[in-house]
């Protein structure tokens, strides 16, 4: 079967016209980036509900190679996105974040914030302010501490997410946010949990 | 961050791949274009970081992600024939292909990513995030389904 399984899947293929009509959009973007003077620098990026800002790309690739014994890894993030630590195919070290929110960890209702992620429905308003943030951590089923926090106010939230492996070391992190600038409670949190 | 042509030559020479893969997933033709698209954004956009020799896992990796997220939205386009719009050689081709896509959604990614793509049992536990013995016992309970699908069209 494997064979003709080959051949099967060999056929399906998009459509030339959609291929370059996707290949042009791809190009034009790639122009529209450099017309911003945008791809090279910038490590903010847009979504569709908020502007989404990977606050850790840097400190991943230098903090996480303490965590390379471990062999190739996908680590789940609890808010969606992956980081994938590994070793190339000629033995160079590597991390990739893909980075964005599947789902918000919290819905606002009546002005009022509610954490979600962990299904408990929590009303967190009082504790999430421009300078304040609610905290939740847990430990994933392989050992992964992770830690997220909700700041801002109910027409202005943010979240992010910050990953530790089993031996403490911090693997990286990403959050979104309103704004492209980083939100006072993301700078205090970023600064305590980073600096133990 | 690769230069343009670089981006766009991974395109020429992945963007199959990830439309074979999104199709799978999704048996829809329009989310599986779309997903195309997201994907290589998602490069252009620098939320992957690209390694070279690695770019093929990569944009697998990020087609999963992605084919989730759609298959969790709310807003996802309703399925339609498939093989009216593939141009297939042999009509056993179409057969097996049409078989294949009835598989559940959780047996006919593995199936794809191990008979097509050629990922190991613990490339796709890694991808899936599932278990090794799970990629194991999904793929057997698969060529059990197929192979009676498959008798049963009177497919050699």
């Amino acid at each position: 079967m494997n064979n003709n399984f080959k051949r099967t899947f060999n056929a399906v293929k998009m459509s030339r016209k959609r291929q370059e009509e996707i290949r042009a959009g791809l190009s034009s973007l790639l122009y529209e980036k450099h017309k911003e003077g945008y791809l090279m620098s910038e490590n903010t990026i847009s979504s569709k509900k908020s502007r989404v800002l990977v606050i850790a790309i840097a400190a991943i690739l230098s903090l996480s190679l303490v965590g390379f014994a471990f062999g190739h890894q996908i680590i789940q993030l609890l808010g969606g996105g992956r980081i994938e630590q590994g070793k190339t195919s000629d033995g160079k070290d590597f991390v990739s974040i893909d980075a964005g929110f599947i789902s918000d960890p919290v819905k606002v209702e009546n002005n009022q914030i509610y954490f979600i992620l962990d299904g408990s429905n929590t009303n967190i308003t009082d504790q999430c302010s421009d300078s304040s943030y609610y905290k939740y951590e847990t430990t994933d089923d392989n050992g992964y501490r992770h830690v997220v926090l909700i700041g801002g106010t109910a027409d202005n939230i943010g979240f992010a997410e910050f990953v530790w492996d089993k031996g403490g070391n911090f693997l990286g992190s990403n959050a979104s946010t309103s704004s492209s600038e980083k939100p006072e409670w993301l700078k205090s949190a970023t600064s305590k949990l980073l600096s133990k | 961050m690769k230069e343009d042509s670089e981006l766009l030559n991974l395109f020429d020479e992945y963007g199959n791949m990830v439309y074979r893969l999104a199709l799978s997933y999704l048996r829809n033709i329009h989310d599986a274009e779309d997903t195309v698209q997201v994907v290589f954004t998602k490069l252009i956009e620098g939320k992957a970081i690209i390694i070279p020799g690695k770019e093929r896992a990569l944009l697998t990796q990020i087609t999963i992600n992605h084919c989730k997220d759609v298959l969790r939205s709310f807003w996802r386009k309703r399925s339609e024939p498939l093989n009216e719009s593939i141009a297939f050689t042999e009509e056993e081709d179409r057969e097996l292909f049409s078989v294949v896509m009835s598989l559940p959604d959780k047996y006919r990614i593995v199936v794809y990513l191990h008979y097509y793509e050629g990922y190991s049992f613990s490339e796709i536990s890694s991808f899936l995030g599932i278990s090794s013995s799970a990629v194991s016992m999904r793929l057997h309970r698969s060529r059990n389904i197929l192979k009676s699908k498959l008798r049963e069209d009177g497919y050699e």
